[in-house]
């Protein structure tokens, strides 16, 4: 099993999140996912929802 | 040089014999020339040791004979050799072979060799036998090679899922993010997009150990790697580079000890998965038997 790694959270809640990784913020679910894809191609990782407004994302 | 014909003989037979075994692997693996000639050339020197031991025999020359044998445990390299080259490619596969199945395929190569000494030998002592009578050490050579390597493969071939397990499709549904398949979680997708893929084109399939030494076997991680390994490239693969979501994934299920796999085939056929499940072989390494220990048959 590969380590796994959260390389950053994006989310529409700003109470949710905190410590010391990249958060991202969005406005909107259309924002958050918008976001979410375009990192996640960038980071070559996949998105996981954690049903609260946020997402990770995280590399395998 | 009176033995020389029965040491081309018996060489001959086991360079057939290594070619037979190459030929005969559905993994398409040697697929090109360069390396037909590593394990023809391999062969070749297996069944030249081979056809050696008999004449020396002969002539009472242990002093050779102890040098053969010596020479013969060289093929051990033929694993490391293998075992390297396929974890070298292991960072180029969309989905990793594991190293559970590349010992495996190391182990099958390495044997392979000792086979073709094995025919050699006998081919070469067969010709010894009936020698100086030309026509019948050749026509009994064929035979015996013939049906010795046909033989040894035939005894090498372990089992493939299709024997150990039953294998059915099941639906893909989502819980929220978590895609869930036969009752297992198997991953959080994050993405809508991705969701839909898995909805429209993704399949799942059950496969159910038939007994308890074989819900063991399946336990095994190199055994779940192996079979989403070679499932996709037998059906091909609907992911690109870095698309982590579309990987398929094997996983277990805790009450059972059955498998749920999910994958994106390149073109959506169910049929085709569960043939291509059930012909994922069984990996040596993930043999595991608790039935026959005392307190497996407790348990039973």
């Amino acid at each position: 099993m590969a380590e796994k790694q959260i390389l950053a959270i994006v989310t529409k809640n700003r109470e949710k999140v905190g410590g010391t990784g990249p958060i991202f913020f969005a406005d909107s679910d259309e924002e958050l996912v918008h976001t979410a894809t375009l990192l996640a191609r960038v980071l070559a990782a996949a998105v996981h929802d954690l049903d609260n407004g946020s997402v990770v994302i995280v590399r395998h | 040089m009176k033995y020389l014909f029965t040491v081309g003989l018996g060489a001959a037979a086991g360079l057939s014999a290594r070619w037979y075994m190459l030929r005969r692997d559905y993994r398409q693996y040697p697929s090109y020339p360069q390396g037909w000639a590593i394990h023809l050339f391999l062969g070749f020197i297996g069944g030249l040791i081979g056809a050696i031991i008999p004449p020396a025999f002969l002539e009472g020359d242990f002093s050779a004979i102890s040098f053969l044998l010596l020479a013969a445990t060289q093929f051990r390299e033929v694993r490391n050799m293998e075992r390297n080259t396929l974890t070298a490619m292991e960072a180029t596969e969309m989905v990793g072979r594991g190293s559970g199945y590349i010992e495996g395929i190391a182990r099958v190569f390495e044997a392979r060799n000792y086979l073709a000494i094995w025919v050699a030998l006998a081919v070469a002592t067969v010709s010894e036998v009936v020698d100086p009578n030309r026509p019948l050490q050749v026509i009994s050579g064929i035979v015996v090679a013939m049906i010795l390597s046909w033989l040894l493969n035939h005894l090498m071939q372990g089992h493939v899922i299709g024997d150990i397990a039953d294998i059915e499709l099941v639906d893909i549904e989502f819980d929220g993010p978590v895609l869930v398949a036969g009752g297992v979680h198997l991953m959080n997708v994050g993405l809508p997009e991705a969701r839909q893929t898995w909805l429209q084109k993704g399949l799942a399939v059950r496969i159910r150990p038939k007994g308890p030494n074989w819900k063991a076997t399946l336990g095994n991680i190199g055994q779940m790697q192996a079979i989403a390994h070679d499932t996709s490239s037998m059906l091909g693969i609907y992911m690109d580079v870095g698309e982590q979501e579309f990987v398929p994934i094997v996983r277990r299920e805790r009450e059972s000890g059955s498998l749920i796999m999910i994958i994106i085939p390149s073109e959506r056929d169910g049929k085709a998965l569960v043939e291509a499940v059930s012909r994922v072989p069984v990996l040596e390494g993930a043999v595991r038997k608790p039935l026959q220990s005392a307190a497996g048959k407790m348990l039973d």
